[in-house]
């Protein structure tokens, strides 16, 4: 999904950067205006990445449900809050389309808004994937496993991560500055934790799937541990 | 640099043992955030270079005297969480969960201080909009802030899991992790504290 | 609180008393008293700041006895942090 999303998003229509916030209306429509064509085909490739997330988020439930067993809350809270995330990332894409469908006909400040709506969203609607962090982090870390679904650091990393989206939300208060959606803490840093949390999961996921294969073999020597026999702490 | 305190002199000392506080995971968590605080500290330090004269005048509102109030309190916390954990390690049962409490009510100490101060701010009219300087006074001491309040849950989780006789090797290098969070916190006031009000 | 001192390099009573004392001392620097240009005592006051980081991360955080990797990193930090917290500080 990453790759995806990041050739439609940055490579093609090079909107990481992202437009400044404290552009003037007239300021963002004849940026929007000029560069046109790259943005709305970038945004398309990006909206076919953004889907190709829903799987990840199933992938890490099951896996969680290894840990907990079949009444596992954790795993569904998890599977629920990364669910929105490929629409949190789609939504805010297409208010982005909609700022630059045609900006040389309307009044900028219309445009603006709509472009507002879309990096504001983008940015700011942390809420759903601290949690998701948050949840894998409790999970992970309450594994009683004699060998774990996942090594212990990966809860930790999911502490640390939910912890720097944290600033994300800020962006609603400032049009310039580390705190704006162009800005170092709310923008840079969440963007690179989320790149590094999205390599790392999947890192783990793998790991985690060739353990489960390895576990169901009959003839492994180790004894399979059923879903459900792992107690939450 | 010389680790071993009093053994080299008497006999070949043997190689000292050496403990990982907590686990591996705690230190991506714990050195991971203070590096990003360390970047914050530096963009703040940046950000004043170019109007120090707004910055200094700004921090002329703020009262030194909390913060040197909220650095004894953080201090006070750690000193009562460390002497908690060995006393833990010992398999005490009774003086532990007491003195993480002592910790717990030095931390909300230092909230209280803290609305104190912010209520004191904003009732004078100056709020995070107010200038760049206070934007980042409130933006790191409410961050901070909220680094203390899960540290709090920390100890509330710390107090409850020592009054327990059997522990585990690993509930116990949780509960070590979780002492050194409570430290990075208290570390990160004493960066926070001479930065925002002392340093003009 | 018997047993506490037989425990090597146990002396995190007397870290804490260091650590108030170098507490006040800053806050005594910074309400504009001691030495005499503002940059010398901010430069001051920050290294204060490190030294206190490293009795945390020492005594408290029980570093002393951790593996030499771990001690590696955070010295490293607090040596990196602080310089370049200084040299931030001294070319606003």
């Amino acid at each position: 999904m990453m790759v995806v999303f990041g050739i439609g998003f940055w490579g093609v229509a090079r909107l990481i950067p992202p437009p400044v916030p404290s552009w003037s209306a007239t300021e963002l429509a004849g940026y929007l205006t000029e560069h046109q064509t790259r943005i709305r085909i970038g945004l398309v490739i990006a909206m076919l990445g953004a889907a190709l997330g829903f799987g990840f988020p199933v992938a890490i439930m099951l896996q969680l449900r290894r840990i907990e067993g079949p009444a596992s809350p954790l795993a569904y809270l998890q599977l629920v809050t990364g669910l929105l995330t490929p629409p949190l990332f789609i939504f805010p894409m297409f208010a982005m389309a909609a700022s630059a469908y045609r900006p040389e006909s309307r009044a900028p400040e219309i445009t603006q808004a709509l472009n507002d709506l879309g990096w504001l969203a983008l940015v700011g609607f942390g809420g759903p994937a601290i949690l998701q962090s948050i949840v894998i982090a409790i999970a992970v870390l309450s594994d009683r496993r004699a060998d774990p679904v996942f090594p212990r650091w990966v809860g930790y990393f999911n502490v640390w991560a939910a912890l720097l989206f944290l600033p994300g939300l800020l962006v609603i208060c400032f049009h310039t500055g580390p705190f704006a959606w162009n800005g170092v803490f709310a923008f840079w840093v969440p963007l690179t934790i989320f790149t590094a949390w999205y390599v790392v999961m999947a890192a783990m996921l793998l790991r985690a799937i060739s353990q489960e294969e390895r576990e169901a073999l009959p003839d492994s020597g180790a004894t399979p541990v059923p879903v459900g026999q792992a107690r939450l702490g | 640099m010389a680790t071993i305190s009093d053994g080299d002199t008497q006999t070949a000392a043997p190689r000292p043992h050496r403990h990982l506080p907590g686990e591996e995971g705690t230190w991506v968590l714990i050195l991971g955030d203070m590096t990003v605080f360390a970047v914050f500290f530096a963009t703040y330090l940046y950000y004043r270079g170019e109007q120090p004269e707004l910055f200094a005048e700004s921090a002329q509102s703020l009262e030194p005297g909390f913060g040197v109030i909220n650095t004894l309190l953080l201090l006070t916390s750690s000193l009562c969480v460390v002497i908690g954990i060995r006393a833990v390690r010992r398999r005490r049962t009774r003086l532990p969960p007491a003195l993480f409490a002592g910790a717990l009510a030095c931390g909300l100490g230092f909230s209280a201080v803290k609305f104190v101060e912010y209520r004191e701010l904003l009732s004078a009219g100056i709020t995070p909009a107010t200038n760049s300087f206070f934007m980042y006074y409130f933006v790191l001491t409410g961050l901070h802030f909220f680094h203390l309040v899960l540290g709090m849950g920390v100890l509330v989780y710390l107090i409850r899991v020592s009054r327990l006789p059997e522990l585990g090797a690993r509930r116990l290098a949780f509960m070590e992790g979780g002492a050194c969070f409570w430290h990075m916190v208290d570390l990160l006031w004493i960066v926070l504290f001479p930065l925002l009000y002392l340093v003009r | 609180m018997g047993g506490l001192r037989s425990v090597p390099g146990d002396r995190v009573g007397a870290v804490w008393v260091v650590l108030v004392a170098a507490t006040l001392l800053s806050f005594w620097l910074g309400t504009d008293h001691g030495l005499g240009s503002a940059e010398a005592r901010g430069v001051l006051i920050l290294v204060v700041a490190f030294v206190k980081i490293r009795f945390v991360g020492r005594y408290f955080m029980e570093l002393r006895t951790a593996p030499t990797p771990l001690r590696v990193l955070f010295e490293g930090w607090c040596l990196a942090v602080c310089l370049a917290l200084i040299a931030f500080y001294l070319l606003g």
